[in-house]
């Protein structure tokens, strides 16, 4: 079986969600069929500025092909025009001008998913919202599987949208709240699909001692793990714990871990490390008392995952309905709606260690149970032969 | 902590099983111990100023207080009369001065500030009456755009009258249309249904009589074979029987011919005898 996988940016340095889901997906899939990875040159998610010179290569023993961005993304131009047609009434020519927008443009991707369509048994687009995606899918629909990745976000109430869900010959969801979301806007039932995600690689051992002792951290601390920004709810977290330090008096400290674009709050025990490597965060992940998830849209927070897989407990946005459900169905994260809930959901966290003993471990046994790379395999086995079955 | 086997209660009051944690049940319990919590005390004031959100403050700002009243000038028939009182009193000026010295200037001050006032006043008149004379000009103005707007809204209901009109007839010719186009479809429709109908019971006839025929040859053939069994039959019973009359007829030649050789010699031992 050989299989295309196609996404708009692939690399071992890109730590973005779909594209690292991409590519851990390629990688454990290359085991059973012949994988190829169909992507462009970018590198820089904003701009999709050609960023990659080599147009053919290895990464980790999968052959990687990139073809060039024609018009990197201009991100005033593109801000104002989805302001404006999410704010407005619209034609589809508008969202077809917003998809050219939004990009990487790469008609030479297409091109090639087009005369490689002989050659590849099925193609996998990651991320709907993208050109490559559109267009690929449109080009390929006979041959291809959707994994989505979509939030819960204005954008994906575009018209153009709604027939592309219908497309493909199945689906890959991260998630029963996206896949409900993307039915019931597109009552697109009748594609096949799953609910997979994607599994995380979790070291094998992790000190959360040591973590302490290299960046001087003493006493409980709750921990941030992502990107420090608006959209993550970064905002309303350090709001939210500078009033619960303040009303409770509870020596907790806040850790964030990740680069930030919004002000860190000049605080004593809020402590910004910016970005650490993969063991230095599982450490921090280790030691912490609970992590932190503020954020409003996630379509699969791998980091929620990763915390699971680590028996840490979580304290999620509950306006994202994807962590919301994944908090009830694994029993292991609470949630918080406004500043009440988040006081008494942190505080309960803090002060009872069997309850997080316990939330940690039934976190554990659903990561095991739904995203151990074992289970994640089958079911894109199981697509795939489902697929060979109804032809 | 209360503890009664697995199940605890919190020093808040919710109640934990930690074996069979069920996360929807305690945020539950959450939810309903802050809707029984008395309304928050508002915010203590060492709040540090990056915390203090939106969500914090308890409405907007009250407005700025609004600047004093200016002092306005009397007016009115008020400030007339004493204006007019003041005039009649000005003759008596001396006397009010030898009677209290300082009253008689504030009057007299007052009474200049008054008449300042009614010339302003008048002034202010003046310019209302410029005001008024623009304003109804300009309303005769609007009045007359307003009659030229009704003279155009009344041409243009008589156009959307007649437009209106024309569709109506527009729309009965279409249904009449559709109406003669129906009818025809469904007598088209009618005649090939009939056509249809009479050639089904054609075809249904001929093939009943057809089928009839070949039941009557097939009913034929069967007796045929039926004889031709018999037949066959009987031919088989012949030959045997001529089978074994041959096997008869062929013994009794045999005993002839024996009978003959036998004779045969008798003949030629008699003739030896007769011609010793």
């Amino acid at each position: 079986m050989r299989i295309c996988f196609v996404v708009q940016r692939y690399g071992l340095e890109i730590n973005g969600g779909a594209e690292l889901h991409c590519r851990w997906v390629a990688e454990h899939m290359s085991k059973y069929w012949e994988v190829e990875v169909l992507t462009t040159q970018a590198y820089d998610y904003v701009t999709w500025k050609n960023h990659y010179p080599e147009t053919e290569t290895v990464i980790n023993g999968i052959p990687v092909r990139r073809f060039p961005v024609t018009r990197p993304r201009n991100p005033e131009v593109f801000g104002r025009l989805q302001d404006y047609i999410i704010e407005n009434e619209h034609r589809e020519e508008d969202e077809f001008a917003w998809l050219e927008e939004e990009g990487p443009l790469s008609p030479a991707l297409i091109d090639a998913v087009k005369a490689e369509q002989g050659r590849f048994d099925y193609f996998i687009f990651f991320s709907y919202r993208y050109y490559h995606s559109f267009h690929g899918i449109r080009a390929v629909p006979g041959k291809s599987i959707l994994v989505p990745t979509a939030e819960h976000d204005p954008v994906i109430h575009f018209r153009i949208f709604k027939d592309l869900f219908r497309m493909p010959r199945a689906f890959v969801y991260n998630s029963c709240e996206e896949r409900a979301m993307i039915q019931g806007l597109s009552r697109n039932e009748a594609v096949p699909g799953d609910v997979v995600g994607v599994g995380t690689e979790v070291p094998a051992s992790s000190d959360g001692a040591r973590f302490r002792a290299k960046f001087g951290i003493g006493g409980p601390y709750v921990i941030y793990v992502g990107r420090i920004d608006e959209n993550k709810g970064c905002h309303k977290l350090f709001e939210y714990f500078l009033r619960f330090k303040n009303e409770t008096g509870s020596p907790a400290q806040l850790v964030l871990v990740g680069s930030t674009i919004l002000p860190i709050p000049d605080h004593a025990d809020v402590r910004h490390l910016g970005f650490l490597s993969e063991q230095d965060k599982f450490d921090g992940i280790d030691g912490a008392e609970v992590l932190m998830m503020p954020s409003f849209y996630e379509s699969l927070s791998m980091v929620t995952l990763e915390a699971w897989a680590m028996g840490k407990p979580v304290l999620a946005n509950a306006a994202c309905e994807v962590l919301q459900g994944q908090c009830r169905r694994s029993n292991g994260g609470f949630y918080y709606e406004n500043y009440e809930e988040f006081r008494e959901a942190l505080r309960l966290l803090l002060t009872d260690p069997a309850l997080r003993a316990a939330m940690g471990r039934n976190g554990r046994a659903y990561f095991s149970a739904n995203y151990a790379w074992d289970v994640i395999e089958n079911k894109y086995l199981a697509i795939v032969a489902g697929l060979e079955r109804r032809p | 902590m209360d503890q009664t086997g697995t199940e605890r209660r919190d020093q808040s009051g919710i109640v934990i099983d930690y074996d069979r944690l069920d996360i929807a049940d305690i945020m539950a319990q959450i939810k309903k111990k802050i809707a029984d919590q008395p309304a928050a005390a508002p915010a203590s004031p060492d709040v540090p100023a990056e915390t203090a959100g939106p969500s914090d403050s308890e409405g907007a700002p009250p407005p700025p207080p609004s600047p004093p009243a200016p002092e306005l000038p009397p007016a009115g028939l008020k400030g007339k009369l004493k204006g007019i009182f003041f005039k009649v009193m000005r003759p008596f000026a001396p006397f009010q001065k030898l009677l209290a010295l300082p009253t008689h200037r504030e009057l007299m001050e007052t009474v200049r500030k008054l008449h300042q006032t009614n010339l302003e006043l008048e002034k202010i008149v003046a310019v209302m009456d410029g005001e008024f004379h623009r304003v109804n000009r300009h309303l005769l103005r609007t009045e007359k755009r307003i009659d030229i707007a009704n003279d155009r809204i009344d041409a243009g209901r008589d156009h959307a009258d007649a437009l209106q009109r024309r569709a109506d007839d527009m729309v009965r010719a279409a249904n009449e249309r559709i109406e003669e186009v129906h009818r025809t479809a469904n007598e088209r429709i009618d005649d090939v249904h009939a056509t249809i109908s009479d050639r089904i019971d054609l075809v249904h006839r001929t093939t009943n009589e057809r089928v009839d025929g070949a039941y009557g040859d097939i009913q034929r053939a069967m007796e045929f074979v039926k004889l031709l069994h018999n037949l066959s039959h009987n031919i088989v019973v012949e030959l045997s029987k001529l089978k074994i009359e041959e096997e008869g007829l062929k013994l009794k030649t045999r005993v002839m011919e024996k009978d003959f050789e036998f004779l045969g010699r008798r003949e030629k031992a008699l003739e030896k005898e007769f011609l010793k």
